[in-house]
This record gives C-alpha cells, structure tokens and sequence, in this order.
C-alpha cells in the first residue's frame, strides 16, 4: 500500500536523481572532449594559411595550450569549469561564460516564448478536439498542424519573413534590435512574433494531439461517470475532473521538449537572425571551437537535467498519485 | 526607361569610376546611418586577435594604416594609396624606411598618433603572447627608430622586395595599450579600450547583432566621413541578407551569391557591385606516389626516434630523390596533367558553377600585377588534343573498358573535395563528367571542411580541389617550390621544377625590379607547360546595394567597404 504523500520525500527524490545527473554529465563531457579531439581538423584553422611558418604553427598551439596531452587539457578545463572559467572562445574571442550568458536570455526569450505558446495552443486545440473530435478542432489537430509540423522549420520562417516582412512589410524580418538602437520592448515584441510562431505553430501539433487523447480517455472513465451521475456541469467536467488529470501527457511531454530550450531553435535563430545559444553552439562547432563547444554542451546539460526536474515536479503538483515516495 | 534598366546602367556607371548621375547632380548630403549585412560576426575588435575576415570590416574603418593596398581591374604599378603614412622614401642602400606621418593624426581619446604607435605596434605583432598568425612576415623588421614624433625609420635585417608592403601590414595599434599586458589581451573588452584613429570609432557591440560605428570626429580628413553612422549588421542565412537587400532593411549586403544576385538585380532600387576576388580554386595534382611518401616517413620518424631528435624535421635531399625515383604513377607526368587539363571545360564550370561570376585564370599570379604577363593564357577546353597527348604518354584503353590503362595502373584515381564548398562540389561533378569522356574514372571523395588542409598534408591523396589566396606579394615559393614539399609546408602535390625553383627563389630575392618580373613571367611560362595545378576559377566577389547609397566609386578584392569615408546616402526614406 502507498505511503501517504510527503514534500519532503519529493524533494529528496529530486536531490537524487540530480546527483546522478550529474554524473552523467561529466561523463557526457569527458566523452564530447576526446571525440571533438579526435575529430579532424585543426581548432585554430592554421593548416591553410599559408603565411603561418611550422615554428608559428606550434607557437600557436602553445598559445592556447593546444600543445599539451590531452588529459592535461580536460583536467585544466574541468577545475577552471568548477569555478566557471570555461576559457576563451576561438570563435568569438570573447570568455565562454560571457558568450553564452549573453545567448542564453535570448534563448530563453525565444524558446520559453515559443515553448508556451506551443503547450497553451496545444491544450486548448487538444481539449476542443477530445471534446469535438468530428470537428474543425479535429481537423486542425489531427490534420493541419501535423502537416505544419512536417514542413521543415527554415523554410516555415523563410515563408513567413517572405510574407510578412518582404510583401507586406508588416513585421521585421530578423534581430531582437532595430538596427543601431537600443533594446526596446515593444520593438522587441514585434521581432519575437515571427520566430516564436515559426516554432509554436508546428511545436503545438504533438501537446494538441496527446492531450486530445487523454481527454478523450479521462472522459470515458468511471470517475467521470461518477461525477455525471452526481450533476454536475459538463463545462465543469471537461475542465476539472477530466481536463486536469489529461494534462499529464502534455507536461511529460513539456519536460522533453524543455532541452529545446538550450540551443535547440539554432535553425530558426540562424534564419531569423537571433543571437541566441543554439547559433553560438552551431558556431562553435563548425569552428572547432573547443572552450565554448563544451562550454555550450555543459550549459545545455545543465538545462535539460533542470527540465527534466521541473517536469517531475510539475507532474507531481498536477497528479497527487506522483507525489507519493518511491515512484 | 524601366527603373531596373536604370539600376544597371548606373551600376555600370559606379563600376566605372562615376558616381551615377554625377552630371549636375547634388553634392553629397552629410548625416544618415547606413546599415550593411555581413554574414558572420567579426571576432575581435583587435585585429591581432582575430580569425575571421569581417574583423577587417571594422578595423579598416578604426584603425589607421601607413597604406592601403589596392590593385585595379587595369592594373598599376605602385600598388599603394597613402593612408597614415604620406610620404615613404628608402635610405642606407635599401636597408631602413623612411615614413612621414599624417599631420593631425589623432586617436578618438585625444592623443596624436606618433611614430610610438608604430614602434608598440611592432611589438604586439611579434610578442608570443598576441600569436598573431603573420607575425613572421616581420622577421626581416629590425627595429623602428623615432627621429620625431612624426618620422618613422624602419629597419630591416636585408633588403629585398615587398619591403614596404612587410612594414605596412597590418593597422597600427596606439601605445596608450602598453598598460594592458599582451597576455591579458584575448578575452579583454577591446569595444572600451581601443580608440580609434580611422574614420569611424566603435560606439556599440551587441554581441550576435550588430556592431555601430559612429563617425570619428578626431579623423584626420576634415569634413569626411558623410556617414554618422554604420551599422554592421550581422545575418548568416544568405537568403535572409537578400530579402532585407529587397525590402529596404539594408543598404548594403557585403557578399552575395551569384544566384541571388541574379534575383536581386531585377529588383527596383537595388545594384550589384562587382570586384575581383584574390583567391582561386584549383585542382591539384600529387606528383609523388602517396606510398612512396608513406614509405619515407615511416623512415623518418624512425631515424628521427633513434636519433632523438624533436621535431623530426624532413630531409631535403632524400625528398628530392624521392620525387625522381617513385613518381605519382599517373601525375608525375606533365603530359597526363597537361592532358587532364585540356580535358576539363573549365569555361563551363564558371558558367554553370559562378553563374558566369568569375574568370578561368592563366596563372596563380594576380593579374593586373606586373609580375603576371598579360599574354598568358589558359589552356584551351580541347579533349581531341587531351586525347592524343595521353595516348602519346602511354595511356591506352587495351582492355576496352572505357577507361584508359598505363603499366596495368588504370587512370582512375580519387579527388578529394571539401564537403562544405558548393562552388568546388560543383565543379568535382563537372571534372568528373569531363574526364570520364577522355577515358579516366574519378571517384569523388568530400571531406570535412576542417579536415580537407590536414588530410592534404598526410599526401596520402591522388588529387584535390583546393584554394588559394593570391596577394600583392608574388612569392610561389611558399606553395610551388621544392622547399614547400616537406610535411609542414603548402606544396601538397610536391611537384617541383629545378629551373621553375630557380627562377623563383631569384625572383623573390631581388630587388631589380626588370630582374623580378622578367623571372616570373619565365616561372609562368613553366607552370603553364606543366600544369602542377589546373586553374578553374577565380570569382568575381558580388556586393548588392541600394541605390540610395552614393559615393561609391571602385571596390576593392578585400574590402567591400573600401572607400566609405566618401559614401553618402541620398536623401529620401530608407525603405522603398
């Protein structure tokens, strides 16, 4: 029999589980250090520049102590990490911790905006669909949005700058920032809306069409019959008794998306131009910039282990059932 | 008139050397903020820092130099346009340079640029902490003395040509940085530190955006620039650069692709500027049989183990007997590569590949310099010729598969391309298809772009297509030359000729102008018969720009912003 529910056994529970997270992600480190060095290539792109003589070459690579043994160079780069020193970027000549702190508030703006949006779109699309599933609610949800979701997502946004910025020129075309000034918010809120329905329009497809299902599941159970044979509202039913357990699968499916978070909007941030993580990490990549490809891929950890908690917790506030200890 | 005839004639115009409409037309309107889209974002504000070739977008406005390289479609003879340095004359049989100064140099923070600057400058290009990656072009710089603040002599170790264009590389940095230690340098906020001396001054870095530069109000040149403002604006995707082009939200798009030029140019109130670019592709041929070269490092590094010796350097002399006993059993014949060049219709990849944006060169010399003789030219597109010059080296198709056969060695070989370099894929496609009809079987091999110069150097290829960037400085014997054969150096296919190696170590020696030149053209003469390399392209660099944008009158290869101190924006709305 379950033990009654504890906050405390909850909270211990997620201590747990990101002790061994963390773990996993030194070991995701170690492993993403020696495959970017076994890679070939050269960091500091000095193979086809002919004015660099051998003896400037190995200059170079002392330069940014590319010269010593590899284990040197983890061991160096994991203790300066403890104190969040990841170095300086190849790529951007800049520190790490200041490249990727300035990408990450843009990131979170765009990928939380469009994440939200998504989820909230996908709710109500899903509860209008399990409620009406012969309807347009069904069409949308089971036809037009898995069709936005298959389209490929650059050409969605080049679709949308075509349109909007180009034909109509309703809406700015890239930046968070008109060119020359300063941030301004609602500047800003007219740069977001294209980029952010780029993602949310195709992202819905997959929160609507589970939470449809679940809803469509809560509604034939026998504690619903229960509250019919009880009187009580049909809106009322929909909404509370069955709507609020339904949204299970949809914040399970939140934790899993929360990783697009750190970097996973780089294609829509390369087409819309937003200075956001996931182009610097797609940057740093194809510059084999070793300090901030794994000063990237520490961050991006970071955010999905704390996505994956979150998602824990807000399934344990939504269903009393995962808060008891031991599940 | 249609408004895009007008827009290519005015283009033409510009191209010419006239700003469009310069009959009667309004003199230039001060003020205005001119926004221009480059593609990736300049990594350092220090140039000495940098990577990445839009750096010098901004230090060519920021940061001063003694003067600036240009060479012209018609070509000239003195390839320099005074900058920060108004007068230069050489003393002491060639040995030390004299620069006079610009009077009224200042830096954005008040204080004059003086000879100091050039002397502190000097030592950051060649401090081990900066690792700046052309700090050898300055091993032949003794010192720099100061006479006065406004006089410079630089003294080199030996004379020899290209002394001036050694002293002028790079910009010259102020000596107010001496506070701050070279090995502090990468990572600091060079937006606060460095002042500037050029044109325009940083006034913002919006890190992943943009960079604004303000006019510069301490500018040596009184009245210039127009501009208030240039916005650098920083946008990777290609198609997103030509839609703010379209749309009115640039002035300026720094590099277009040939394509969207295309598409551009139809376009109402929008030019394509044309400039020459320095680089070419070309495919090269490895000359030394790769086992042959796996064979003799292998030996190498084994003596070089027993002997203890670190680093294990090559041997000259045993791979000069290398190249003449174990050939590339293909390529270590000029014949066959003569052939194979003859049997590529390179005209054909400029057409289909560049959009016809671009030019089949002679020779890796830059033309227009007086180093390249203007009577080169390429080999012609004939496969009947290809044909009967490979039967004439031996190579015969005796079992009737289609494909050629040499000592049982079947012409049919690998080229190595550059898996991220559309233009070259391309052109592999068409060099397949081109010697396919000539009886050899090519097998394409893509690789890594940051792998493809490190695979090179393993010599373990037959051919590839690669890259180089051609400069003011004629020196073959970095790329061509027996000396560039050994593991470190840029000779990848190690072809060398005695009298070609010859020709240009005396020709990069000298300083007898006639003496240079006349050896050069000799060395061309060579490299035409033996095609080390087939030249396929060079390109023609595109920039597209909104009519508003005025002033413009010639573009440099490096530098799509040459010149902006005198742009001016037309008056009237920034969006059509």
């Amino acid at each position: 029999m379950a033990r009654p529910w504890s906050g405390e056994a909850v909270i211990l529970r997620l201590l747990a589980r990101s002790g061994s997270a963390g773990v996993t992600l030194f070991v995701v480190l170690a492993l993403a250090f020696v495959l970017l060095h076994l890679a070939p290539g050269d960091p500091l792109g000095l193979a086809d520049d002919p004015r660099i003589t051998p003896g400037d070459r190995e200059r170079l690579r002392e330069a940014w102590g590319l010269d010593r043994p590899l284990h040197s160079q983890f061991a160096s780069f994991f203790l300066r990490a403890l104190t969040l020193d990841l170095g300086v970027s190849l790529r951007f000549g800049r520190p790490v911790v200041e490249v990727l702190a300035g990408a990450l508030l843009p990131s979170l703006l765009l990928a939380g905006t469009a994440l939200a949006l998504a989820w909230g779109l996908g709710v109500v699309f899903g509860t209008l669909a399990g409620l009406f599933p012969r309807g347009a609610a069904g069409f949308l949800v089971h036809r037009l949005l898995p069709g936005l979701d298959a389209l490929p997502p650059f050409w969605l946004g080049l679709l949308g700058i075509w349109l909007f910025s180009w034909k109509l020129g309703w809406l700015p075309s890239s930046h968070m920032t008109a060119a020359g000034e300063d941030l301004r918010l609602a500047d800003l809120a007219t740069r977001l809306i294209l980029p952010v329905l780029t993602i949310a329009l195709p992202g819905a497809a997959p929160f609507a069409r589970h939470h449809a299902a679940a809803l469509a599941r809560e509604l034939g159970s026998a504690h619903i019959t229960t509250a019919r044979a009880l009187g009580l509202k049909p809106w009322r039913i929909a909404l509370f008794h069955a709507g609020r357990p339904a949204l299970l699968p949809s914040f399970a499916l939140l934790g899993l998306a929360l990783p697009t978070l750190a970097g996973g909007t780089a294609v829509v941030e390369v087409v819309f131009a937003w200075p956001g993580l996931g182009r610097v990490q797609q940057e740093a990549l194809l510059a084999r910039d070793l300090p901030l490809a794994l000063g990237g891929l520490l961050l991006s950890g970071g955010l999905v282990i704390a996505g994956g908690l979150l998602a824990e917790g807000l399934a344990a506030l939504a269903d009393p059932r995962h808060r008891r200890s031991g599940r | 008139m249609p408004r895009s005839v007008v827009s290519l004639i005015c283009g033409l115009v510009i191209l010419t050397g006239n700003a469009c409409g310069a009959a009667g037309s309004p003199p230039p309107t001060p003020g205005g903020t001119l926004v221009v889209a480059i593609g990736a974002e300049p990594d350092a504000l220090n140039v000495y820092l940098a990577r990445v070739a839009e750096s010098l977008l901004v230090a060519n406005r920021t940061l001063p130099r003694l003067a600036r390289e240009v060479v012209t479609p018609a070509g000239r003879q003195d390839p320099f346009e005074p900058e920060l340095a108004r007068a230069w004359s050489f003393q002491d049989g060639g040995l030390t340079l004299k620069i006079d100064l610009q009077e009224g140099a200042r830096w954005s923070d008040g204080q004059p640029v003086t000879c100091e600057d050039l002397v502190f400058t000097l030592r950051a290009q060649t401090d081990p902490a900066v690792a700046w990656r052309g700090a050898s072009i300055k091993r032949h710089i003794r010192a720099i003395d100061c006479p006065d603040p406004r006089t410079a002599l630089v003294r080199f170790t030996k004379t020899y040509p290209g002394q001036f264009m050694d002293a002028n590389d790079l910009h010259i940095l102020p000596r107010s940085l001496k506070a701050l230690p070279f090995d502090k340098w990468r990572g600091a906020d060079w937006a606060k530190l460095l002042p500037a001396a050029g044109p325009f001054r940083v006034a913002a870095v919006r890190p992943g955006q943009e960079i604004v530069l303000e006019k510069n109000p301490a500018y040596w040149t009184k009245g210039r620039p127009y501009l208030d403002k240039v916005v650098l604006r920083v946008v990777p995707d290609p198609t997103g650069r030509v839609t703010g082009l379209l749309s009115g939200e640039f002035d300026v798009v720094e590099t277009i692709s040939p394509g969207d030029a295309r598409r551009a140019a139809g376009q109402m109130g929008v030019t394509i500027l044309r400039r020459p670019d320095w680089a070419y592709s070309y495919l090269g041929w490895n000359t030394l049989d790769p086992a042959a070269w796996k064979d003799y490092r292998r030996q190498r590094e084994e003596a070089c183990a027993a002997a203890r010796q670190t680093p294990c350097l090559d041997d000259p002399v045993a791979l000069a007997a290398l190249r003449r006993s174990r050939p590339h059993p293909l390529f270590g014949d000029a014949r066959v590569r003569r052939a194979l060049t003859l049997a590529i219709d390179r005209q054909t990849i400029v057409d289909s590949v560049l959009a016809g944006e671009g030019e089949v060169p002679a020779s890796p010399l830059l033309a227009g310099l007086p180093e390249h003789d203007p009577q080169a030219e390429p080999l012609p597109f004939d496969p009947a010729q290809a044909k009967a010059l490979l039967r004439a080296a031996g190579l015969a198709d005796g079992d009737g598969d289609g494909t050629l056969e040499r000592n049982g060695r079947a012409c049919a070989f690998d080229l190595l391309v550059q898996a991220g370099n559309a233009p070259r894929r391309g052109a592999a496609i068409l060099i397949q298809q081109n010697l396919a009809a000539v009886g050899c079987a090519v097998r394409l091999v893509p690789v890594e772009n940051s792998a493809f110069y490190p695979t090179l150097a393993q010599r373990g290829m037959d051919a590839w297509i690669g890259g180089w960037r051609a400069s003011l400085r004629v020196d073959m014997t970095e790329m061509l030359h027996a000396s560039a054969c050994a593991a470190e150096g840029n000779n990848y296919g190690c072809w060398s000729e005695s009298e070609a190696d010859r020709l240009a170590s005396a020709a990069r020696d000298t300083t007898d102008d006639a003496a240079r030149r006349a050896a050069w053209r000799r060395w061309e003469k060579i490299f035409l018969q033996e095609q080390p390399y087939t030249l396929l392209f060079r390109p023609t660099l595109l920039s597209g720009v909104r009519e508003r944008v005025k002033g413009i009158v010639t573009q440099e290869p490096g530098d799509a912003l040459h010149g902006i101190e005198n742009w001016w924006l037309a008056p009237g709305p920034a969006r059509p």
